[in-house]
Order: C-alpha cells, then sequence, then structure tokens
C-alpha cells in the first residue's frame, strides 16, 4: 500500500510536470478550474495521467466530485489502498 | 481591385530562425541538412538524412495554447509571431474581423498520428489517447492554432496540396484582399519531420538516400547525378495586407504579390508533366500582367528528382527561354513540404531587397533543359520574381512578386539598388 505522502508527492509531481502549476499553487484546497486554470480538456487528460501514474481506474462519475487538489489525493489514495 | 503587399514575414528553418540570418546562411551557401539517426530503425525505409530544427524552444508558448499543438503548429505560431512583429502590426485588429489566415500543411501533425495508432494497434484501447489527440491531428490544425494564439476572429483556411501549400495560401489569401473581403491575411505553412513524409518519397523511389559521411552534398536540385528528396521541416508566414491599409497605418512595405496562377495536370498522381507547369506560371503572368520579359529571376520548386526537376526545367524553358537566372533552395534547407512555398517567398522579398540571385547548392553539372542556373550568387536588380511550387497529384502553383516600389516604400523597406 503507498502512503498518504507518496501519493500526495506523486499527484503533486504530476501537476508540476505535465500541467507546468507552480508547486506553492499546489495547497490541498487548491480548487482545479478556478485556482490552478485547469480546464475539461486538461481535466481528461488529468484522468488518463493518474490512472497510468498510479495503475487505478478512475470512473466519469468519481472524476467529476473531484475539485480540488486535495480531493485528487484522497481518491487516488483510496482507490490504491483497495484490496485487488 | 486592391493591390496586396508583404509587411511581415516569419521563418522558423534548418538554418536559424531569424530570417536575416537565414539569408545570410543561403548567401553564403550553408545546409541545414544532416545525419537523422532515428530513420536507420525504420525498417525498409533507405534514408539516413534530413534537415531538421535545431535549438527550438516550445517553451515560449504558454501551455494554455501549446498543450493541443504539434511540433508544425509551434513551428507556424514562432514564425508567425515574428511576421507580426516586423510588420508592427496593430494587434488590437486581429480581432475586428478584418484579419484572416490562410495557412497549412500536408497532414495533420504525423507525430500525434504515429502516438494515437500506437497506443490503438499495440493494445486495441483508447485509455491512454490524450484529449488534445484530435486537434494535433486535424488537417487544419496549424491554422486553427495561430488563431488562437493570436485571437484572430476573420476567416480561416487551410489549404493542404502538400508541396504547394504555402504558394496557394499565399495566392488565396491575394484574392481575399484584392476582393475586399478582409484587410490582411496571416498566411503561410508548417510541417515536421516525419517517417510518413519521407517514406512517401522512398517507395516511390523518389528520396535522396545514404549520405551519411557528407549529408550537405544532398539534396542537388537540377544537377546531373541528382538522386531524390531530402526531407526538410519548419514554417514559414507572411502577413499581407491591402496596400491602402499598408499605407493607412504607416507600415513598412517589404515587397508587392502582383499574381497567383495554378493549375492541375490531371494526368498522374507523382509524375508531372511540363504543360501544367508551363499552364500556373503563364497564369501567374497573366494574373500580374507581366510579361515573361520582366521576370528577373525564377525561385524553383526543384527538390532534386530526377523526373521532378527536368520536368519543371523543361517548363521553366518554355515560359522564360534561357535569359532569366534560376535557382532552387532545396539544397539549403531539404525539402519543407508545406512550409516551403512560403520559405521561398519570404528569401524572394530579401533577394530583392539586397539584389541578390541565391545560387542552387550542391549544383555542378546539369543535363535539364538549357534554363540559366548560376553556381554562385548573382548580383542581379530584381524587380519581378516568379516563384514555383508543385505537388503529388499535379498541383501547380505559381507566384508573381513584385520589388516594393519607391512610390510607396516604407521608411526603412526595401533597399536594394
Amino acid at each position: 500500500m503507498q502512503q498518504v505522502n507518496d501519493v500526495v508527492q506523486g499527484v503533486h509531481q504530476l501537476l508540476i510536470e505535465q500541467f507546468e502549476i507552480e508547486a506553492d499553487q499546489l495547497t490541498p484546497d487548491a480548487k482545479l478550474r478556478d485556482d490552478l486554470d485547469l480546464d475539461s480538456l486538461d481535466a481528461a487528460d488529468l484522468l488518463i495521467a493518474l490512472e497510468k501514474k498510479f495503475g487505478v481506474r478512475i470512473a466519469e462519475e468519481e472524476a467529476r466530485q473531484m475539485k480540488t487538489v486535495g480531493e485528487i489525493s484522497a481518491y487516488v489514495q483510496r482507490a490504491v489502498s483497495r484490496p485487488l | 481591385m486592391k493591390r496586396v503587399v508583404i509587411t511581415g514575414t516569419g521563418l522558423v528553418t534548418c538554418l536559424g530562425q531569424d530570417v536575416e540570418k537565414v539569408w545570410s546562411a543561403v548567401l553564403k551557401g550553408e545546409s541545414g541538412v544532416r545525419v537523422h539517426p532515428e530513420f536507420a530503425d525504420v525498417d525498409g525505409l533507405r534514408v539516413r538524412i534530413a534537415a531538421p530544427v535545431l535549438d527550438f524552444e516550445p517553451q515560449k508558448i504558454p501551455r494554455k495554447f501549446r498543450r493541443s499543438m504539434s511540433k508544425m503548429a509551434m513551428f507556424a505560431a514562432s514564425a508567425a509571431q515574428d511576421a507580426f512583429d516586423q510588420a508592427k502590426f496593430p494587434m488590437e485588429t486581429l480581432s475586428s474581423g478584418r484579419v484572416g489566415i490562410v495557412a497549412g500543411s500536408t497532414t495533420g501533425s504525423p507525430e500525434a498520428m504515429r502516438e494515437f495508432f500506437a497506443e490503438f494497434v499495440q493494445h486495441h484501447s483508447i485509455r491512454q489517447v490524450s484529449s488534445t489527440m484530435f486537434l494535433r491531428v486535424m488537417s487544419h490544425t496549424v491554422p486553427a492554432h495561430l488563431a488562437l494564439v493570436f485571437g484572430i476572429t476573420g476567416p480561416v483556411h487551410s489549404p493542404s496540396c502538400a508541396c504547394a501549400v504555402s504558394n496557394q495560401a499565399i495566392g488565396i489569401a491575394l484574392d481575399m484582399i484584392r476582393s475586399g473581403r478582409v484587410d490582411a491575411v496571416l498566411c503561410g505553412g508548417a510541417d515536421e519531420i516525419s517517417v510518413l513524409g519521407i517514406a512517401t518519397f522512398d517507395v516511390v523511389n523518389a528520396a535522396c538516400r545514404g549520405y551519411e559521411d557528407d549529408p550537405g552534398a544532398r539534396p542537388a536540385p537540377f544537377e546531373s547525378s541528382r538522386d531524390g528528396v531530402v526531407i526538410g521541416e519548419g514554417a514559414s508566414m507572411l502577413v499581407l495586407e491591402s496596400l491602402e491599409h499598408a499605407q493607412a497605418r504607416g507600415a513598412t512595405i517589404l515587397a508587392e504579390v502582383l499574381g497567383y496562377g495554378e493549375s492541375c495536370d490531371a494526368s498522374h498522381m507523382s509524375s508531372p508533366e511540363a504543360t501544367g507547369m508551363q499552364a500556373a506560371m503563364e497564369r501567374a503572368l497573366r494574373d500580374a500582367q507581366r510579361s515573361p520579359q520582366e521576370i528577373d529571376y525564377v525561385c524553383a520548386h526543384a527538390t532534386g528528382t530526377q523526373v521532378g526537376d527536368a520536368t519543371e526545367a523543361e517548363a521553366t524553358w518554355r515560359v522564360f527561354g534561357e535569359a532569366v537566372p534560376v535557382s532552387s533552395l532545396k539544397g539549403h534547407f531539404g525539402h519543407t513540404l508545406a512550409a516551403c512555398g512560403g520559405l521561398e517567398a519570404v528569401l524572394c522579398v530579401l533577394a530583392m531587397r539586397d539584389g541578390w540571385v541565391p545560387a542552387t547548392r550542391n549544383l555542378r553539372e546539369t543535363d535539364v533543359a538549357p534554363v540559366q542556373l548560376p553556381r554562385e550568387p548573382m548580383r542581379r536588380q530584381l524587380n519581378n520574381i516568379v516563384s514555383n511550387n508543385f505537388a503529388f497529384g499535379g498541383i501547380n502553383a505559381s507566384l508573381v512578386l513584385g520589388r516594393a516600389p519607391r512610390d510607396f516604400e516604407g521608411g526603412t523597406g526595401a533597399t536594394g539598388e
């Protein structure tokens, strides 16, 4: 099982490297759309990137619930902790 | 009918991205052709050299635009920025609806297509397909991104006739401005090196093979030993405006677009006919109201193929005889496909300004029709130039460009004697 810190760090690293977000913008409450300026195209690519990086499947319904950086990390943490 | 002038130019090429430096490299006879190691990995591909763009910095384009841009679209945006800068174009008018875009590429990004099919064919899946994939694959990816990057809200067109794209773009832009539908057009073309691009020529035995030890020796347009195309890449962009629009804003006028002519051989998909090429040149001359005797230089398409160069020389000789110097710039840049017409038009503007006919690189002996083929750059006052591009499918596109007359020259414009 991946540690919480590993997941948070991994999510942050992905947002920094692939979406060129500044590290200091990555607070748990940072809103993807309003604070990080990510739109629908970015959201689609973010899902693909998360699935690839963490080896998880994210349903569209669930993806729509994720509005902040913290919610992404929490979702991924739950997903990677699920028993196979 | 409105007169149409060129006020801005921009290039991304294997010989650099600064128009003046590129021109200087051409006059010095430099080549951007080098060994392209990636080609050696492709089973059956016999090509080993290409003319890639080096030192391009994608990061200068904001991610919001860049995320859906292929290399060719980024090349185009960079060249367009330089063209607007040179024109000192009033950028606030780009959203007026009175400025258009005509620009294209041979296909959408071949690299994006490769990414898609690698995922689809290997895994029969689209799970890893990016949301921006189609935006790079679509055939109008270059002009659509130019519109997005610069906020251009007028008409956007995307010619896609391969090697004739940017001559067609300039020709279509000419019509749009002449008719008064728009005041200005950003026009040109872009392409990126791909296996698809070079394989197209290799499979029809029209690509240059080998030369790993001396890549700069090829291509060799019009040379007796010519043995095929060397693929290149890059972008060429020009700002065209109506004369009155340029004058009203005090723009420096670099040259005039006098006429455009096009034709189709309609006889063979890959083997050209002199009659069709001749028709395009003659139609361009008629459109420009210039006689062959008034043309001071012909900038040839000649890519270094046996049949293409010989056919073009024959057509050019039929129209101009032996009196007019003719040269090809493919020896310096390789064949930049959709970018080549605009690249050659930009260099023709500088040739007129400086009074130099550029030479054909790698040309020693020739066996083509007896057109005048200077081996070294040649001093000559250039008032009118014909620039040709021809594409698979028998597509022929000819431009007539004119030196900016002194009666509407800007303060720092054409200075050639």
